[in-house]
């Protein structure tokens, strides 16, 4: 089930939380997350759930006798026993096709490669439970005793496929105790609409408009690559964000409060800048379990670029098993090197052009993120700068762009941090119980309604609704 | 500054009721089964029906997509839903030129015309892939209760084609025009079935070709033509008209539909042309086949205001809404009724032209010749000539069967898209005297249309 669609919020959500809220103690209320939760994966089909079910048991029962082990042995004995099942699972269900089909075309073995489906948000859980089993194995958090909240954890609707990469130290202890004020449920509502609203109008529209140009990028003129690949751009944002956006808001409805995912990413003032506020849960993912247990940047500049480009390698396999993928984690590798060694005290020097200097970079990054198959991201990336004999502008691209323009100045103002900007602008000028006050307070009550009707009437006769985490 | 110092934000209690409204209202709403449309007016197309379950669907996820797509393409209310979307989209921008760009592939056009022999015609197209035989008597033959000869040994029965992707549109203030593509493979695959047909009839029936344009050339200019990227409509009319077997009598209504361009010939928010092009078109038969036709004051007529079509469905153009189209139609001089025969079977007598004045805006063009059924046909007392016609057509021709029905005892006409049966017999056994094959241009550039029609050509 995705979010943005009709069935999950009217009738999945609606009754979520119209049967949560009947309930009162805790546990009964777990209980209802839980069931809600299996049934939302198994959505995607029931076969998949054992997988889920086996995983979470595997990192339950890991972890439980790493906590017993006193000894430094066991714990590592277990925590490599939680690695090699997660991280197997994943290999087969992820890679497998790939490094086959790669093997096949280097060495023509094996003959038939097998289609293998990828498990919705497989990627997602699997490093939650890792992150839980680590925690557990630094010492960082206790052991949880009952699978059932392991597996709670790990399947809790609100991000089991899309994110955030929730870590068990966040929710640990909103798992047993959490408490909801009206402002809570209030600001989770705000939250969840906006995010249906940015996926279900923003995302989907600038899905669309890419789609017309890069679908048939071999019929399309420069200009028409461009502002595909712009769409594009924004899309990916607006989506992904959306996604976390609608589970930091359910999350907050019910009293757990997950971590922040996006910061204005396209705001970022450098490509470093821009990983600390572009899918914050994986960053500091990998930051703290690659990264830092390699050595981070404290044995010698050396170390610090192996240690980079492992992380950054990795970055971009968990982005899809493909050559592209790998290929734009590895270009980010080279800009953050050069940042680190080079242009980082120019950047600073340089206030608009670093902001511009990022977002181009951000730019061909999509580029390669976007074309799996390399000859076409080689003659996009070529056609970009008409360097093919293409047409430089068509009727396509100066009326999609007139169609269009004043949705995609909405959505670059969107990606900006300048709306929220303005709303604690007001909010810091209006006093308490004056009619300023009042008008942003019932504002405040109406926007979220809108956005739930507007979102409605882009989702209902939708055949377009595109869901690009799905797979990572 | 100090968090207990701000003003409360978010709306609180209001914010919570408000919301919760709305998700139970659209609770409740999605659950009202019997509000649910099972088809939809303005897409003209049947809606996601309730899934059945196997197990297969439900444990690999399958079941459950479709449950979803069900539960929001048959929402209740959804076509006023859908155009209050459209309303928001007319915010996206300044909409009055827009383009949207077909699927289809394009090809070059051969300068030099298309060779297809009687041996290289057997070889090179067996439309054998999606046509499967089945057992005579086969409930799907389309005329199974007919009165009419229906004696093909073998049935065909292949899917009927349903609503396509046209090409690109090209939308210009209130006027909508097609963007044509033409297509190598398919055009061949018609020229081989239609020259095929031409030696099969010869000395039996005569062989017309009528190719219908769409309004794009007549209209835009040569800069604008080819700015919007589509192929050269006339280049291909040439090259169709220039591979046809010498025996076929080609129909060539370009220069006609073009003197008579300032008149109302095309409609602006469908890409079909109005009963007035087809009256011209009509006289260029007329002139191909040696008969004297009607004037076009002679006919009584009835107009019916209002008509948003195809094109407008596509892009939903506030400004189309304010200008609709008005549809022209010429009863004709000698006859009133004709019959057709659903897919299904049923069998039905229909005016020729129907009042559709109370149709929705997207469905009036159905008033000519009962739209589309696989088979439909004109005994017509008044003439008695013993001409006996056969159109093979798509839905341009509806509104030249008008026209047609005063000259011939009996016309019969059979949509290649949804009929099923062996059209060669079909002449042979009912003594046709003329068949004219009558299309328009842009499903011509379309594959499986084209591969259908030779599979009813064998």
């Amino acid at each position: 089930m995705v979010f943005s669609s009709l069935i999950f919020v009217f009738l999945f959500l609606t009754l979520n939380l119209a049967v949560y809220s009947l309930a009162r103690s805790v546990k009964v209320r777990n209980v209802i997350l839980l069931l809600f939760s299996l049934v939302f994966y198994a959505w995607g089909g029931v076969q998949y759930l054992f997988l889920l079910l086996g995983m979470s048991a595997c990192s339950w029962f890991c972890a439980v006798q790493i906590q017993k082990r006193g000894e430094e042995k066991g714990k590592k004995l277990w925590m490599a026993i939680e690695c090699a099942v997660l991280l197997g699972l994943l290999g087969i269900f992820k890679y497998l096709t790939f490094v086959l089909s790669n093997l096949q075309l280097w060495t023509g073995f094996p003959e038939v490669v097998p289609r293998i489906v990828l498990p919705i948000g497989i990627s997602f859980y699997t490093f939650q439970l890792l992150s839980y089993v680590i925690e557990v194995y630094r010492g960082d958090v206790e052991a949880q005793p009952k699978y059932w909240k392991v597996l709670l954890y790990c399947s809790l609707f609100h991000q089991c496929i899309a994110g955030p990469i929730v870590r068990y130290q966040t929710v640990a202890e909103e798992i047993d105790e959490r408490h909801v004020s009206v402002d809570d449920i209030a600001e989770g509502i705000r939250r969840f609409c906006v995010g249906l609203a940015k996926k279900a109008i923003l995302a989907n529209s600038c899905a669309s408009i890419a789609d017309t140009f890069l679908e048939n990028t071999a019929s399309a003129s420069t200009a028409g690559l461009w502002l595909g690949m712009f769409c594009y751009m924004l899309q990916i944002y607006l989506d992904f964000s959306a996604y976390s956006d609608m589970a930091i808001g359910m999350g907050r409805m019910v009293g757990f409060h997950y971590l922040e995912n996006f910061n204005y990413p396209y705001a970022a003032s450098s490509v470093q800048d821009f990983w600390r506020r572009w899918h914050i849960s994986l960053s500091t993912f990998f930051r703290d379990y690659i990264y830092i247990p390699l050595g981070g940047n404290r044995k010698g500049q050396l170390f610090t670029v192996r240690n980079m480009l492992a992380v950054w390698f990795l970055t971009g396999l968990w982005h899809g098993a493909s050559w592209n993928y790998i290929l734009w984690g590895l270009y980010y590798f080279v800009f953050l090197v050069l940042e680190r060694f080079v242009l980082k005290k120019i950047l600073a020097r340089l206030p608009v052009i670093n902001h511009v200097y990022t977002l181009i970079v951000v730019f061909f990054g999509w580029v390669i993120f976007k074309f799996e198959s390399l000859p076409q991201l080689g003659s996009v990336l070529v056609g970009l700068f008409a360097a093919d004999g293409r047409k430089l502008w068509d009727l396509t691209a100066s009326y999609g762009f007139q169609n269009n323009m004043f949705l995609l100045a909405f959505c670059v103002i969107a990606v900006t941090p300048l709306g929220k900007k303005l709303r604690d602008f007001v909010y810091a000028h209006v006093e308490e119980g004056s009619a300023g006050a009042a008008v942003m307070n019932v504002l405040d009550a109406v926007l979220p309604v809108i956005l739930l009707f507007l979102s409605m009437f882009a989702l209902v006769g939708n055949s377009y609704n595109p869901f690009l985490y799905f797979q990572f | 500054m100090n968090e207990e110092k701000n003003v409360r934000r978010g709306g609180g209690i209001l914010t919570i009721s408000l919301f919760a409204a709305a998700m139970v209202f659209f609770f409740l709403m999605g659950l009202l089964l019997p509000l649910r449309p099972a088809e939809s007016e303005t897409e003209k197309r049947k809606l996601k029906e309730f899934p059945t379950a196997s197990v297969e669907s439900v444990l690999n996820g399958g079941y459950f997509s479709e449950l979803s797509e069900w539960y929001s393409d048959s929402f209740p209310y959804r076509d006023t839903w859908m155009e209050l979307n459209d309303r928001m989209k007319d915010l996206y921008g300044i909409r009055t030129t827009q383009i949207i760009q077909g699927n289809a592939e394009k090809d070059d056009i051969p300068d030099l015309p298309l060779k297809t022999t009687e041996d290289a015609g057997e070889q090179m197209e067996e439309p054998s892939g999606d046509v499967t035989l089945e057992e005579p008597g086969d409930e799907s033959g389309a005329l199974d209760e007919t009165q009419e000869p229906e004696t093909t040994q073998e049935m065909t029965t292949m899917e009927p084609i349903t609503a396509q992707r046209l090409g690109g549109v090209f939308l210009s203030e209130d006027t909508a025009y097609g963007i044509y593509y033409f297509n190598q493979g398919a055009t061949e695959t018609f020229l081989t079935a239609i020259n095929r047909t031409a030696k099969k009839l010869e000395g039996k029936a005569d062989l017309y070709c009528m190719i219908v344009p769409i309004s794009a050339s007549f209209y835009l200019s040569e800069e604008t033509l080819k700015s919007t990227d589509g192929s050269d409509e006339k280049k291909a009319l040439d090259y169709y008209y220039g591979s046809l077997d010498s025996s076929i009598k080609a129909v060539e209504i370009y220069d006609i539909l073009n003197e008579h361009k300032n008149e109302y010939i095309y409609f602006r928010t469908d890409h079909h042309w109005t009963a007035r092009g087809a009256y011209y078109a009509y006289r260029k038969f007329a002139e191909v086949k040696g008969m004297e036709p009607h004037d076009l004051e002679e006919y009584s007529t009835i107009s019916f205001p209002g008509f948003l079509g195809t094109y407008y469905n596509e892009l939903k153009a506030v400004q189309m809404e304010g200008n609709p189209d008005t549809i022209e139609a010429f009863y004709p001089l000698t006859c009133t009724t004709m019959t057709f025969t659903e897919t299904s079977g049923n069998q039905l007598n229909w005016p020729i032209v129907n009042d559709v004045s109370n149709y929705n805006h997207g469905n009036k063009y159905s008033c000519f010749a009962g739209s589309d059924n696989p088979f439909s046909v004109i005994h017509n007392e008044n003439v008695t000539n013993g001409e006996v016609c056969l159109v093979i057509k798509d839905s341009y021709a509806n509104a030249m069967i008008p026209f047609l029905a005063d000259h011939y005892e009996t016309l019969y006409w059979i949509d290649y898209r949804s009929y099923n049966g062996n059209i060669i017999s079909f002449v042979e056994e009912n003594g046709v005297d003329d068949v004219i094959y009558l299309s328009g241009i842009e499903p011509m550039s379309s594959t499986q249309p084209m591969q259908r029609l030779s599979g009813l050509l064998p």
